[in-house]
């Protein structure tokens, strides 16, 4: 049984031929069973806890964009059911492509082929993540007297952050690593444009990460002054930041207000499914 | 106006852990995958593969791997099971365990050198008697 989670701007006119495109494909393909479409009042992820609580269902397949696959997974990860995702993107996304789910209609072919695989998933607080977490230091142009006494009197840059490594591989080493910090990604499943940034750095690195092997993959991109830049590559199951400014968090390429400094994986959560073209 | 561009490093392979210039790092490495250091760590470095520590690098702990390739500063004791390079700009106050050891014109070593192979050795003793 399948359930298609129709995110409320498919129906723009931007996005509506795509839509009904879509709609067709899957009577065509013969595996719409339910739909709904989100509205302003009842949203995707309130949709699919609704969805998720009738236990109906065995896939649960989200059309939007990666907005809407974040939420959809992440309720689907809450409510610990045991039941496939799958995604048709319109519009740009991330996910799509590392899933090598192509755009709009013709991804329908790869839902109705249910190649299922069971992929590790991030963990930050009480959410998830398929991708990678984008992090950056909050810096406030105006700064209050007491930031401006603290860095004239210690040694420490403002930007520096304390990152705290947790039971990396299976021999358990522990270390800390302290770094003036311009954007730190940890990653799952790591994105093309994260990707490009990463190899500006090594040559012959290889980036594509395998979200089967229960690791996030740190890049640090540190800065010292008057310094080149460099990038610090670490795998770890868990880590905790440490940050005397706040830290402005993407979440599969979403803001995210809140980073208490935890985050970790879930090896083996996720059943997702996947295009012939997947990168993993 | 224009922000430096990153130098491109040399030596990477698939799986590799890279400790980055501007980096401090206190703790122990105990890892499965090479090792690249281009900044500082207090703490050992333990692994089943390479260690590499590059020129600007300040290493104070034990160094354990396969090939160790020595560039920066090292103040601790050196276990290559292989290979051990010791590169002109590099410098070492500890002592070394390794069968293959090679130390460039310029190098600095302060400590005591076990060669390990055994085998080896006792073949020369023979020859010299």
């Amino acid at each position: 049984m399948y359930f298609y989670l129709f995110d409320q701007y498919t129906d723009k006119p931007k996005f509506a031929k795509e839509t009904d495109l879509i709609k067709l494909k899957l009577a065509d393909l013969g595996i719409i069973t339910d739909k709904a479409k989100a509205t302003p009042i009842r949203q995707v992820e309130i949709l699919a806890r609704e969805i998720l609580a009738t236990k109906k269902y065995k896939n649960i397949i989200a059309v939007g964009n990666d907005k809407t696959a974040h939420l959809v997974v992440n309720e689907i990860l809450k409510s610990k059911e045991n039941v496939n995702f799958g995604f048709i993107p319109e519009g740009d996304s991330q996910i799509a492509s590392l899933c090598g789910l192509p755009h709009g209609a013709a991804s329908c072919e790869a839902i109705s082929a249910r190649r299922i695989k069971k992929i590790d998933v991030g963990k930050l607080d009480h959410s998830f993540f398929l991708t990678a977490l984008e992090i950056y230091l909050q810096i406030n142009k105006q700064q209050d007297l007491w930031n401006l006494i603290l860095n004239k009197f210690t040694s420490k840059e403002k930007t520096e952050v304390e990152i705290e490594f947790k039971d990396q591989n299976e021999n358990q080493s522990e270390f800390k690593i302290t770094a003036p910090i311009e954007k730190i990604i940890i990653a799952n499943l790591l994105p093309k444009k994260f990707r490009k940034e990463v190899e500006k750095y090594y040559k012959n690195l290889k980036t594509n990460i395998s979200p089967y092997d229960g690791l996030l993959n740190i890049f640090i991109f540190a800065r010292e002054k008057n310094k080149k830049p460099s990038l610090s590559i670490f795998r770890a199951k868990t880590i905790y930041l440490k940050s005397r400014q706040p830290l402005l968090c993407f979440v599969d390429g979403q803001k995210n207000k809140r980073l208490s400094g935890y985050v970790g994986i879930k090896p083996k959560t996720l059943n997702i499914i996947v295009g012939k073209n997947r990168e993993f | 106006m224009f922000k430096p561009k990153p130098e491109k490093q040399n030596m990477t392979q698939e799986g590799e852990t890279i400790v980055g210039e501007s980096v401090k790092l206190e703790g122990n490495i105990d890892s499965q995958e090479s090792v690249s250091i281009f900044g500082r760590v207090i703490g050992k470095i333990k692994t089943v593969e390479n260690v590499k520590i590059g020129e600007q690098a300040e290493i104070k702990g034990d160094v354990e791997a396969e090939n160790v390739f020595v560039a920066g500063k090292v103040e601790g004791n050196i276990i290559a099971k292989e290979k051990l390079e010791i590169a002109s700009s590099g410098k070492i106050f500890g002592d070394l365990q390794t069968k293959s050891l090679t130390i460039a014109q310029g190098a600095f070593f302060c400590g005591q050198c076990q060669m390990e192979n055994k085998s080896q050795i006792s073949n020369l003793k023979n020859k010299e008697a």
